[in-house]
């Protein structure tokens, strides 16, 4: 069991790999994102058991203390996976969002460099290095990227963007 | 507020850290760790209740889960309520939590009341960093609010931000509560610990605390039930202070019972 506890381990950070770079895929990357910290939380019982069961028997319990550590490591950037790419590729998956190549995060101004901005309802202005006939400017990103690149989810989606009924949030 | 903590850039792709997340690691980790910490003062088998939060932690994710999804199937009226964007709710964390219990306490042979009851200060301080969280993330806001501490939420990531408008800082209130009850069961003595007193006394002080300030919540989830009048919290919350009136009862008959 203290074994299979550090497998776990193993598989939640690969799961959690596989998560981030499988977002843009519909549910596959759900699948992978919300799988890694069941694995890790998987494997910090299995962990628990195997030292509680060592202590009794009057066994070695470090391969379980590994196992316990190594999954308590591993749940953090597992649950921050599927808290980022699990929940973005759930509204992916169900249609929500609107992938769009110019998205970035700005998180020293507060807001998306590129998206829809508060009071702007719909797609945001394109850049001017990427209206037709503009010239690309050295320090700006190409207008179109390789063919066959899978386009970058915009996470979370801009409330203005896509009105809906009600904000989907824990309560 | 600041929805998205930092963004790691990966290649030419950008990962989001998104604030709620990074509080909601953190106060699992506090909570575990101070758990872990009373186990130890108390002398259980830590073995034991390592495995033991391990399943509460999970089970408490999916309680939260379903009951979110069971309030959108409500609000929808239609099961394909469960296909839309998933969400949590604290409540559902709760109950999930309370379902597993018993079974922990039957599988790893864990007195896992006494645990329960030595640990509400820990639960209390990571549901608060929970909520500042929320805070942060810019969900669970308030009713439109011009007054002192009014916060406007303007980051467009943030949920609250569509509606615009000043707003009650509902989750500092909220985690200013918890952190007051924080302090005072830290400050009180753990008497008859094992006999879930001092757990019951949580969960009716903080369904109390939750009654009084939802009518300041602001978000359009609130009044699902009965055409619109009680929110999901506030019909547990009562169902929960009812259910802890009447363990209280029993607990009062049968120590009278015993002293005759």
């Amino acid at each position: 069991m203290a074994v299979g506890s550090i497998v776990f381990a193993a598989l939640a950070l690969a799961c959690a790999g596989l998560g981030v770079i499988t977002t843009p895929i519909p549910v596959l990357g759900a699948v992978f994102s919300f799988g890694a910290p069941a694995l890790a939380l998987a494997g910090v019982v299995m962990g628990g058991v195997a030292m509680s069961r060592g202590k009794r028997a009057r066994t070695s319990t470090d391969a379980a203390v590994a196992g316990v550590i190594f999954n308590g490591l591993c749940f953090v950037p597992a649950l921050l996976t599927a808290l980022t790419c699990g929940v973005c590729n759930a509204l992916w998956s169900g249609g929500k969002i609107e992938a769009r190549r110019d998205f970035h995060f700005d998180v020293q101004a507060g807001t998306p460099r590129q998206g829809a901005s508060p009071g702007q309802p719909g797609r945001a202005p394109e850049p001017p290095s990427q209206r037709p006939g503009a010239t690309p400017q050295p320090d700006q990103p190409p207008a179109a990227a390789p063919p066959g690149a899978a386009p970058p989810p915009a996470f979370p989606p801009p409330p203005i963007q896509q009105p809906r009924a009600a904000p989907e949030e824990p309560q | 507020m600041q929805p998205v903590l930092t963004v790691i850039r990966l290649g030419d792709r950008e990962l989001p850290i998104g604030s709620y997340g990074v509080m909601l690691c953190l106060a699992l980790v506090v909570v575990a760790l101070g758990v872990l910490a009373t186990a130890r003062k108390a002398g259980l088998d830590l073995g034991a209740c390592i495995a033991a939060i391990g399943t509460t932690v999970g089970a408490g994710f999916v309680g939260a889960a379903l009951l979110h999804g069971l309030v959108q199937c409500v609000r929808h009226g239609s099961l394909q309520a469960l296909l839309l964007p998933p969400g949590m709710a604290f409540f559902g964390a709760a109950l999930g939590v309370g379902a597993v219990l018993p079974l922990c306490r039957r599988w790893l042979e864990l007195p896992v009341l006494e645990l329960a009851d030595r640990s509400v200060p820990v639960l209390c301080l990571g549901h608060a960093l929970g909520r500042i969280g929320c805070l942060l993330g810019g969900c669970c806001f308030g009713r439109p609010w011009q007054g002192a501490l009014a916060i406007h939420y303007n980051h467009p990531l943030a949920p609250a931000a569509a509606l615009g408008a000043a707003r009650h800082p509902y989750p500092l209130y909220e985690a200013t509560g918890l952190l007051v009850l924080a302090v005072v069961f830290a400050l009180l003595p753990v008497r008859e610990p094992g006999s879930g007193r001092r757990l019951i006394a949580y969960a009716a002080s903080y369904s109390l605390l939750r009654l009084g300030l939802e009518p300041l919540r602001g978000d359009v989830v609130r009044g699902v039930f009965f055409g619109g009048a009680l929110s999901t919290s506030q019909l547990i919350a009562g169902g929960v202070l009812v259910g802890c009136a009447m363990l209280a009862l029993l607990r009062r008959r049968a120590h009278a019972l015993g002293h005759t």
